[in-house]
Parts: C-alpha cells; structure tokens; sequence
C-alpha cells in the first residue's frame, strides 16, 4: 500500500531516472516470436514498450501514477516531438499478487525490479506462482531483481532516503530522533520478513519506510506530494515497504546533497499537512 | 484499452467462475491510428479468443463486418486483415468499465486504464 502512495507521489521524476533498457531484458524481448504475447508486471513508466513493436506489451502497474505515465508511451502523438507511439502495447493498474490475465494467456512475462517490493517469502513465493499461471505451457518469464550483496549494506543505506512513519502526534523532537541514526535505518529491510511485519503493525512510530532513492525534496511539489503520501499510507501498510536499488541516481543524489545545506522551510511542506517539515529527513545526501 | 488486452483480461475474484471475458460498459470510446502489420495480426490471431473478441468488438461499435467464425485462410484476406486490426488494436475505451460476467462488479476505465485492483473482500 504505502509503496504505491510513494510511486504515486513521485512518479514523474521516478520515470524520468528509469530510462535504460537492461541488456538481458533486451535479450528476452528479442527471442520471442513474432506476434507474443506478454505481460509485464510492475511495468512502471512503460520503458520495454517500444522493445519489440511486433509483440504485444501488456503492462500492469499498482500504482495510478505510472500506469499514466506507461499509457502515454502507448498513445504518443507520433509527431517526432518524443518517442514513437507503441500501438501494441496496452497499460493497466493492477496488483501483481492478484493479475487479471486468464491461465495460459501469454507467452512470456517480464517482472523487472518488483520482487523486492513484496516483503515475505511466503507472498514471493504466491507472487511468482502467479506469473508461472499466466505463462502457456513453455512459455517463459524474466524476473529481475536487486541484490543486497552490491556493496556493503551501512553504503547503500546511506543513499536512501527514509521518510518517517507518521506518528498521531508529531513534534520535530519525536521526528528528529527517528530520523537521525542512518546506520540503524535498514532494520525494516534486513530484519527479515516476519520483524518486517511485525514492526510494521506496531502503532504509528514503529516502522519506517526506505525510498531507494534520493527525491528532489528541493523541489516543494515533492516534498509535500512524500509528505502527504506518508501521512495517508503510512500505518499498517509497511510491511510492503522494502528496497534496494542504487547508482543511477548518483545525479540526483548530488542535487540532493546541495539540497541538504539549505534548511527546509516549513512552508514547502505545506498543503496542510500536520506533521511537521522536520519529520521529513534530507540529511541523508551523503553519497 | 483496446481488444487485444480485453481478449486476456478474466476476472479475478476470489472464488469466481465464470470470469471471461468481462461484459463492457462503453462510455468513451475512440479509435487512434495503429500501423498496419498483417505479419503480426497472423502471428497474434491463434492466441485471440474469437467469441470473446466479438463480444468486445459489439460492446464497442466495431463489430460490423467481422466474420462469425474466423479461419486461418482469411489471414490471407487484406480486407479480412484491415478490419481486425482496426478492431484489435485501434478501437480503444477511454471511459466506462469492465464488468465481472459473474458478480456484475465493475471495474472502471479512465483515460484508457482498466482499475483492476480488488477490494480487500476479493482477494
């Protein structure tokens, strides 16, 4: 849940980090046979669209935010003014534990960077019984994810972003404390699956959510669309809360990092939100 | 959404049966230019449904001219080509929704995106 509230808020600037294509998808895309038919789950801002236009690309993502932004690659003016339309492809929002595909319909799915947002090993392990369910017999499925082992937890962890759990009554002493100890930030993510959930049922304080990446706080429309975001999807969502990505956003971290130096200003996280701006940490620009 | 998606689309609910294809409720429908690939459309006809996709095609207002019955040899029809591909892959829902053929729930289309996300009673 509180995943999605995230992907939802920062959607736009998500896609705009998400441009590669990762060579072994290519690869997958280009053994399939003409006229495939294949689902690609958590699909994100739509990127393996245009990949093979001879295949039909359906994609499904949780998150509102970026179905829109993969619908657009889909319907594009196909004026030159940016990239080709993909007419084959089609977009929905759904979760992926749940797929609206019937058995057998396709012949090959793509599930690129999603596994780690599932928390347990028990809802994995549904998860990608669900993908071999849509697949025909022999068909096949890519799935990729992040490793942990990239480099040493304590530097990875200090790349993200975390934003607080929201607490029923925050003052900037109560955030300040959460939001202070980089080293222990990980506890959600290597906690295992069953502390994960546990802390995430805790009362409000208890967990709190990584965001794998560093968000252009310094721009108020995010700031406040994560701080609302927080506020409404927090509480008993977290257990889905867990990620682990890296480097690309070396750029935005360095914006970031100038960012930092500049206190934020109660102001940008308005909108009425009644947490206080202090509860959003940005002093994690240390790369 | 378009036909093609629509053909794989069965729905979800825990515990129902007759689940394709979805019924369709057309509010907004448009068609948006697609490029004429017979290459593809004869690669993509075995794996189309074909009743479902006439279904569809009614629901959406381009049904006409689609055959009852469709038969490999008609791939090799350029008109036979043109209208299922048009009805394929350039019709498309903008707004109204997807209903379960079981349980009448609807699920809403906006801006082209079928919701599929079930309530927490449905999973």
């Amino acid at each position: 849940q509180h995943v999605v509230a995230v992907y939802d808020a920062i959607a736009s600037h998500f896609s705009a980090t998400r441009f590669a294509i990762w060579p072994a998808v290519r690869r997958f895309m280009e053994a399939l046979p003409k006229g495939a038919v294949v689902a690609d789950v958590g699909c994100g801002n739509g990127k393996y669209f245009g990949v093979r236009r001879d295949v039909a690309v359906l994609g499904s993502d949780a998150s509102a935010g970026l179905a829109e932004v993969a619908a657009r690659r889909v319907a594009a003016p196909g004026d030159g003014s940016g990239p080709e339309r993909v007419p084959t492809a089609d977009v929905l929002q759904a979760d992926g534990m749940a797929l609206p595909y019937r058995a057998g319909a396709c012949d090959g799915v793509l599930c690129i960077a999603v596994l780690h947002h599932i928390s347990s090993v028990r809802r994995r392990l549904t998860f990608l019984a669900e993908l071999a369910r849509l697949l025909r017999p022999g068909g096949r499925a890519i799935v990729t994810v992040w490793a942990v082992e990239q480099e040493e937890p304590k530097k990875t962890i200090a790349k993200w972003t975390r934003i607080p759990a929201p607490a029923p009554t925050a003052t900037s002493d109560a955030a300040a404390t959460t939001a202070g100890d980089g080293s222990s930030g990980g506890h959600t993510s290597t906690g295992g699956p069953d502390n994960a959930a546990a802390t995430a049922s805790k009362a409000a304080g208890g967990a709190d959510y990584m965001v794998p990446w560093h968000l252009p706080f310094h721009r108020a429309g995010v700031a406040a669309a994560v701080h609302l975001a927080a506020q409404s999807g927090g509480a008993g969502g977290g257990a889905e809360a867990q990620g682990v990505q890296q480097q690309q956003e070396q750029q935005a971290g360095k914006q970031q990092g100038g960012a930092a130096s500049r206190s934020s200003s109660p102001s940008r996280a308005g909108a009425g939100a009644a947490a206080t701006p202090a509860a959003v940490d940005e002093s994690k620009g240390a790369v | 959404m378009k036909l093609l998606t629509h053909n794989m689309l069965a729905c979800h609910i825990k515990g129902v049966k007759n689940n394709y294809p979805f019924l369709i409720e057309a509010i907004k429908v448009e068609s948006r230019d697609a490029d004429y690939d017979p290459d593809f459309l004869r690669h993509i006809f075995p794996r189309i449904q074909w009743p479902a996709f006439l279904q569809g095609a009614q629901s959406l207002g381009c049904r006409e001219g689609l055959p009852e019955a469709a038969s490999e040899e008609m791939l090799q029809d350029d008109s036979f080509l043109q209208r299922f591909h048009h009805a394929l892959l350039e019709v498309t829902l903008l707004e109204g929704a997807l209903v379960c053929p079981e349980t009448g729930r609807k699920f809403p289309v906006s801006k082209g995106i079928p919701n599929l996300l079930l309530n927490e009673d449905e999973c």
